[in-house]
This record gives C-alpha cells, sequence and structure tokens, in this order.
C-alpha cells in the first residue's frame, strides 16, 4: 500500500541497470543495487531525462541526471520505470527538528492542524525527545503523514537539516547566511524567574547579567534578604539557554545547577526561596517571573503585548529553518496554517506568544508617556513631545514593532513576518479607510538630530518594504506615511547592547479604526 | 384339555389386564412425555419454555467488536408456573423475566456519576461501559446488578453499556458541575497497564501533592479545592479488561495558582518489554469536545525489565491561574 522510492520493492535490479553516460559511470553502481531509474517524459514528448530518483514530495521530483540533481515538477512530466514512485499511496515521511522543551507546541499545532481537516491523530513514542505523529484520514484509513520528532540541542537540529536528515528545524537562535527560509512561527521571552516566596520584583538587565556571570552572589547586593544565590540553568547546550546568553552576552557561571528539562528547572527553583534562572515565558511552572527593570527606573514584565511589540527585551524568536529544496505539499500546508491567523489560538495554548495583532490604545501607553516627560530635557525638549502627542492623538499603537538586524540595513526575521502579514492584511481589505503612520525612534546614543535622521530613514524604509510586499494594494484606500521622533520615546534604558537594540525600532500606528477586535488586556 | 386352555386364557387375560393397568398408572414415567390428562405435572417433568444463554465467552480478536447474539427459539406458550428465584438459570418454573437492561445515573460529587446497571438476565457478566471516548469493562453480580461511579466528561454525559448478548442499556444526565473541572485519562487494554501520575503545585514522587493510582484521594479533596484527585475504572479480572485511569483537578474554584505535571508512566515487565503498548489519552476541558489521541508506546527491551518509561509530554500540565 505504501511505497516512497526509497522503499520500492527492487525488481530484479541487474538485468534493468541501464549504465549511460561516461559521468553516469559512477551512478552505474549505485544504481544496479538499487532500482531507482527512471525516464521522465514531458508532455508534447519533445524532453526525455534519464537517471536516478532521489526523492518525490508528492509534487516535486528530484532527479539524479547526467546533468546534475535536477527538480521538476510532477504536473509537467510524465515517469516511466521502475524508480517512479506508486503516485497514488504516497505517504510523506519527514523529521522535523526541535529544541527540548517544544514537544508541547507542535503536539498542540499538529492536533490542531489535523483537527481542523477532521484527521486523527496518533502518537508513536520511544521517549519525550523521541516520537512520531500519524496523521490518517479515518474515512477510508489513509495514512497521510508520518511526522517524526527529535528533540535535541538546537544546534544539532541545525546541523541535521544541513545534511538532510530533518525536513524542518525549529531554533530559538537566529542565524543569517542559513541556506533556504527561515519563518518566525511564535514568540518566547527569557524570564528571570524566582520561588513565590522571594521578596523581589524586578530585577535590572545590568544585574541580571551579572548575577548569570556568576559576579553578583548575594541577594543583598540586589536590595533584597542577606541571602546566597542558587543559580540554576538548563544543559550548556540547550536553545533556550544559548539564546539567554547570546542575548545577554555571558555566559552562565560553572556553579550553576543544570537541569535536563525547563520543567525540571521550574520545579527546582519553585522549591527554593533563594534560586534564580532564567527560563521560557511558557515554562514558569509555579514560581514567578521578575520584570526588567533599569537605572532609568522603566520596568517591562513579559506579557503577550510586551513581547508582541518587543519592547520587552528578551523576546526570544521561534525560529522555523526550511531548506531550499521543494517540501512536500502536506508540509506546506502545515507551514500555511501554522503562518495564518488560525493557528494564534493554538499557539497560545501551547503557551508561547502568538503573532497576531493586536491594539494598544494611547491610554494604555501612559507608563511611557510619562516617562518620556521625565527624561525631556536637553536633547529632547517638550516642544518635540508635544508634537509627537499631537501626532498620534487619536491613534493606536498595533503591535507589529520592526527592527533591523544589527550594522545593516535588513530587517530582522520577526519583522520581515510582520511586513509580509501586513502586505497580507492590506491587500485583503482589513485597513480600508486607515491611515498607517510608521514611526522611526533611536536610541540615546550620539546626537539627537542625527538619531532623528536615522530613525526617519528607518521608518521610510518600512514603510517601503510594506509596500512592495502588497503590489496589489489599492493605495487610494489605505493611507501609508512615515513619521520619526529620534529618542524621544525611550522603551529600556540604554545601558545595555540589548537596551539600546530595543529602543531602535519602528512602530506601527493606526489612526481612522477599523471594525477588527482589540486586544483584551 | 378344554380345561387347560381355559387356564391358560384366564391367566393371559389377567395378566394383559395387569399389565395394562400398571402401564395406564404409569406409563408417562415409561414414555416419557407430557399425558393430556395425567393430573398434577410428575415431579420429575421439567418444561423448558424459554432459553437465554447467561454469559458468553467472546472469541479472541473479536474482543472490540460486539458480541453477535445467538438466535434463539421464540419461546412457546405455557401454562402459567410458579415463579422461581432467578438464582437457578434454567427455571424449574420459569416466568418470562423481562430481560430489558435497565441503566440509571445520578449526579455524585465532583461533577462524578453514580451508575446503577440492572441486567436480571446477564449474570456475572462482562458489560463494557462508554462514555464520550472511556471506554470500560464492567462485571455485574449474581443478581444482575452493577454499581459504579464514573467521572463525567461532557457536561451532557451520556452513558451507554453493551451487554454480552448484544443487549444494550443507554441513559443520560446533565453535569453543569463539570465545568469547574479539569480532567485527563489515559486508558489501555489487557496487560498494556499504563499509569497516570500528577504533581500539584511542584510535588515530587511521594510526596502530599502526588497523585496516583496508590494515593488517590477521594473527590471531597476536589470539593473543597484542596486538590485532585485520581479514579481508577474497569473491572480488571474479566476477559480482556478495558482499563482507565482519569485524574481530576477542581480549576474553576482552585485556592492556588500554579501548574499540575501529569506523567504517563508504564512498567517494563515480562508482559510489556520489547512490545508495542497501545492506550488512548483523553483531555475533556470546560466546554471543548473531548480531545482523544492514540497512543503507541515502543517499550525498551526486556533487560531493562523492572524500570519505567515515563512520558512527561503527552499531557499537557493543567495551568491554574490567579482567579
Amino acid at each position: 500500500m505504501t511505497a516512497t522510492p526509497r522503499r520500492a520493492a527492487t525488481f530484479a535490479a541487474p538485468f534493468l541497470c541501464r549504465c549511460r553516460a561516461a559521468i553516469a559511470g559512477a551512478l552505474c553502481c549505485a544504481t544496479m543495487a538499487s532500482a531507482q531509474d527512471v525516464t521522465l517524459t514531458s508532455r508534447d514528448g519533445l524532453i526525455t531525462l534519464s537517471g536516478t530518483m532521489e526523492s518525490y514530495d508528492g509534487a516535486y521530483y528530484r532527479v539524479k541526471t547526467s546533468y546534475g540533481l535536477l527538480t521538476l515538477d510532477g504536473q509537467g512530466v510524465r515517469c516511466t520505470g521502475p524508480g517512479c514512485p506508486d503516485l497514488t499511496a504516497y505517504i510523506p515521511d519527514l523529521t522535523i527538528a526541535s529544541p527540548t522543551g517544544t514537544a508541547r507546541l507542535w503536539v498542540t499545532l499538529i492536533e490542531a492542524f489535523a483537527g481542523r481537516s477532521g484527521f486523527t491523530l496518533q502518537h508513536v513514542v520511544q521517549s519525550d525527545d523521541a516520537f512520531q505523529l500519524i496523521v490518517t484520514d479515518p474515512a477510508d484509513g489513509q495514512v497521510l503523514a508520518r511526522l517524526g520528532f527529535a528533540l535535541a540541542d538546537s544546534d544539532q537540529g541545525l546541523a541535521d537539516l544541513q545534511s538532510g536528515k530533518a525536513d524542518l528545524a525549529l531554533s530559538l537562535q537566529l542565524l543569517a547566511g542559513l541556506p533556504g527560509s527561515a519563518e518566525v512561527i511564535a514568540l518566547d521571552a527569557a524570564v528571570p524567574l524566582v520561588a513565590q516566596s522571594n521578596p523581589m520584583v524586578a530585577i535590572s538587565l545590568p544585574d541580571l547579567a551579572a548575577v548569570l556571570a556568576g559576579q553578583i552572589t548575594n541577594w543583598q547586593q540586589l536590595g533584597a534578604m542577606d541571602a546566597p544565590i542558587v543559580l540554576h540553568g538548563l544543559m550548556p547546550g540547550a536553545g533556550l539557554q544559548r539564546a539567554v546568553e547570546a542575548r545577554l552576552g555571558v555566559t552562565l557561571a560553572g556553579t550553576a545547577i543544570r537541569h535536563d528539562s525547563a520543567e525540571a528547572l521550574a520545579d527546582a527553583v519553585a522549591a527554593d526561596p533563594w534560586a534564580l534562572a532564567v527560563t521560557s515565558l511558557a515554562e514558569l511552572g509555579n514560581g514567578k517571573a521578575l520584570g526588567l527593570s533599569g537605572p532609568c527606573a522603566f520596568a517591562q514584565s513579559a506579557t503577550a503585548v510586551s513581547v508582541k511589540t518587543g519592547d520587552y527585551p528578551l523576546s526570544l524568536p521561534l525560529v522555523l529553518y526550511a531548506p531550499s529544496r521543494p517540501l512536500p505539499l502536506v508540509l506546506r500546508d502545515l507551514l500555511a496554517w501554522i503562518a495564518s491567523p488560525a493557528a494564534e489560538p493554538t499557539v497560545r495554548a501551547a503557551g508561547f506568544v502568538d503573532l497576531g495583532t493586536d491594539r494598544i490604545g494611547l491610554a494604555a501607553q501612559g507608563d511611557r508617556l510619562a516617562h518620556a516627560i521625565t527624561a525631556a530635557g536637553d536633547e529632547v525638549d517638550l516642544a518635540s513631545l508635544q508634537t509627537m502627542v499631537a501626532a498620534l492623538a487619536g491613534a493606536e499603537r498595533l503591535t507589529p514593532t520592526f527592527r533591523f538586524l544589527p550594522g545593516t540595513g535588513q530587517l530582522d526575521p520577526t519583522s520581515q513576518g510582520a511586513v509580509a502579514r501586513l502586505a497580507r492584511d492590506l491587500e485583503a481589505g482589513l485597513l480600508d479607510g486607515a491611515t498607517l503612520i510608521f514611526t522611526g525612534f533611536s536610541d540615546g546614543s550620539g546626537s539627537a538630530s542625527a538619531n532623528l535622521r536615522l530613525s526617519q530613514q528607518r521608518a521610510e524604509r518600512v514603510r517601503h518594504a510594506v509596500l512592495a510586499a502588497a503590489p496589489l494594494l489599492d493605495r487610494g484606500r489605505v493611507a501609508l506615511k512615515a513619521a520619526a521622533y529620534g529618542e524621544a520615546l525611550p522603551i529600556a534604558c540604554d545601558d545595555t547592547a540589548v537596551g539600546s537594540a530595543t529602543n531602535r525600532r519602528v512602530e506601527l500606528w493606526l489612526q481612522g479604526a477599523t471594525d477588527t477586535p482589540q486586544s483584551g488586556n | 384339555m378344554f380345561m387347560k386352555r381355559r387356564i391358560i386364557m384366564v391367566g393371559a387375560t389377567f395378566f394383559l389386564a395387569a399389565a395394562t393397568g400398571h402401564l395406564m398408572q404409569n406409563g408417562t414415567a415409561l414414555i416419557g412425555g407430557a399425558a393430556p390428562d395425567a393430573g398434577p405435572a410428575p415431579q420429575k417433568l421439567v418444561a423448558v419454555v424459554d432459553i437465554m444463554p447467561s454469559s458468553i465467552v467472546p472469541l479472541a480478536g473479536s474482543a472490540s467488536q460486539e458480541v453477535m447474539p445467538l438466535s434463539v427459539a421464540p419461546a412457546p406458550s405455557a401454562p402459567k408456573m410458579q415463579k422461581v428465584a432467578p438464582a437457578v438459570p434454567l427455571a424449574q418454573a420459569p416466568a418470562p423475566i423481562d430481560c430489558t437492561p435497565t441503566l440509571k445515573l445520578s449526579l455524585a460529587p465532583a461533577a462524578m456519576m453514580d451508575l446503577a446497571l440492572s441486567a436480571p438476565c446477564n449474570l456475572n457478566a462482562r458489560v463494557v461501559i462508554k462514555h464520550s471516548g472511556l471506554t470500560v469493562t464492567g462485571v455485574t453480580d449474581s443478581t444482575g446488578l452493577l454499581k459504579t461511579t464514573l467521572p463525567a466528561m461532557s457536561s451532557a454525559a451520556h452513558v451507554a453499556v453493551a451487554l454480552p448478548d448484544g443487549a444494550k442499556a443507554a441513559a443520560d444526565l446533565a453535569v453543569p458541575a463539570l465545568a469547574d473541572y479539569d480532567r485527563v485519562a489515559v486508558q489501555w487494554q489487557g496487560d498494556d497497564a499504563f499509569q497516570l501520575h500528577a504533581f500539584e503545585f511542584g510535588a515530587d514522587y511521594g510526596d502530599a501533592g502526588h497523585v496516583s493510582a496508590e494515593t488517590p484521594r477521594t473527590p471531597g479533596f476536589a470539593v473543597q479545592a484542596t486538590g485532585g484527585f485520581l479514579t481508577a475504572l474497569g473491572a480488571p479480572t474479566v476477559l480482556l479488561p478495558m482499563l482507565a485511569q482519569v485524574y481530576t483537578f477542581p480549576t474553576g474554584h482552585s485556592q492556588r495558582s500554579g501548574v499540575v505535571r501529569l506523567t504517563i508512566e508504564a512498567e517494563i515487565t515480562a508482559k510489556t518489554c520489547g512490545h508495542d503498548m497501545l492506550g488512548e489519552t483523553l483531555e475533556a476541558h470546560a466546554g471543548m469536545p473531548v480531545k482523544i489521541v492514540d497512543l503507541t508506546l515502543a517499550m525498551p527491551g526486556c533487560d531493562a525489565a523492572g524500570d519505567f518509561v515515563i512520558l512527561n509530554n503527552l499531557l499537557p500540565d493543567v495551568k491554574i491561574a490567579q482567579n
């Protein structure tokens, strides 16, 4: 019933081996052992290609020919030969590499994806980190896909993607220069975790970095009780651990107690009033999260809104890396569904932050404005603050916020996804009649006028990117503007690299509200 | 000469008369049939009127299917006999007992249902109880009664019981209290024994917050919102038992906020090692249809016998937010 080319029955292979050109001489020895010879003929019969079938994904053939490895659309050619797949009974057998701790996210997503089409799901489990999800159509019992999961540290996952062992890899690391595509599917955040009985409420970014590095060792140095800080962490290779260390620029001290899983970490911290760890927002367990404060006394806690906007400095995107080759149809459907608004409730149910757009009215931004007024002085005077407030009166901030990769003019993957989703909504007419204002902001280093120009450039770059991504948009229906206010509205303290990177942003404001629902906070 | 003949004839006649008389008196016993004018029925006679099989052993391999009912000859009309106690399978003086099974459900604390099954013709019988995906075996007692308590998995609860002869009984019950509770369950057949463990608010093995089949607590805990409890379902002593463990937590009115971690465990024994264990997990959360997922667990080899396989990720943690 099932047949993938790799499992195709071996007919009398030696008799069918056809050794062709000299270049294929090396192939010949391979084909003698495997019966994967195929001949692909174009529909009009004019072009014929022979070679060995590497793979078939339900839509495309990958064939090794004398011209090299070719990918051909299955609809354009006819396949003859023993290596041709059984087109009526193809079952994709796929491997997804993912960091430990993301099992529930995948299970929840695939359960919802299968459920929406009336398919049933079966777990075949060897252990928590090695399992398969089998999607079946209950109407005829046909297996539609086998998705295998191998949870390991994120280095292994990306290596498996490169070597072809995995068809997809999920990672908390933002790596540039990988072939294929990278798409953000959900948002996580790194959160300082303590026991419920710990009196602390917030910690500053520099202090947190110092604690993790082992330079601050007593709670008294943070203004709390005289007791040693007991550090906990995940294993050194764990995706979240690496992402946090990279973001804060430190390595976790050797004295830290290591745990295999985020659950074990959360349970250990919750049991000890002197313990501290940095963990995922999705796995707080029975402990409590500390907010991130700063010398400018501006505290941020990790909420859905603060993580979506990136105002929370330690927001961590979950990036799905896919290879450059075409993916099987069922996987393409799954990825399209994950990127769609339909998947947002499922992402939330798994404990992560979804990519949907929320709105924040000006009234809900009192903290930011109060801080801006406090910080106003020589560089940003009251007049420019008044101009800004006047321009944004009656407008709401939307959660998509755009940031650039450091030192480049390129948007980071989260922002690229936000551009694509905004373009999709614009073309669908969801924002008709409104005015969108791309407002640029900068960090506080350098002169105010230079920062004003920089933020203006950034705002215009984002506006341009959105327009380029929405070629079908009728410009008469939605107005897209760019504005910039430089250093006026800092949301994080500039004393760390993380803080100033958070400040360099382009916000999205909406004037002329439409009917779409608001975020209920 | 003439006298001799006469004596023989008289003797033969007398003998015949005596024989006939004896036959007339005891003929029915000799012949074995019911004589219409024999008067009161003799003690040894049995009128077999209504044959009902009292138990059917399902064939191996058909355990999950309905047992096909045997065809039963229609009961001939028989004179009303004295009603005898149902403990005697072949009624000595049988009356046509109403074999229709009845099922009654009533509410019990913590969104549980008290189930009372009466199946007068299914004594000591293996029955299958189904409710919202939960499928467990039960066994009636020697009077055909089964009383058990079942956790409700839907607020419009429907329970169906299938009896070995093909008869069915069903009942409905509204359980509005279910909105305050979350339930998760694991169920299996035969020797594929899974275990459900709950660790409430950071408890570890053996702590007070560790709930399992060994320390299941009672529904009262949940009613008072001090914690959850575990219910073990299914009669293990029948052929091909279908068993389940259901954990209930009062999410709606919990006094504490935090996380309850759930694990599914399986012991590696001589029976389970090296095989695939099959089961199902069920989740019932307020207002949502019951989610059922098939589970196949590839058990390690037999040199690991005595160890446990512990799975943390199959069931999501129960997250209780501050009310």
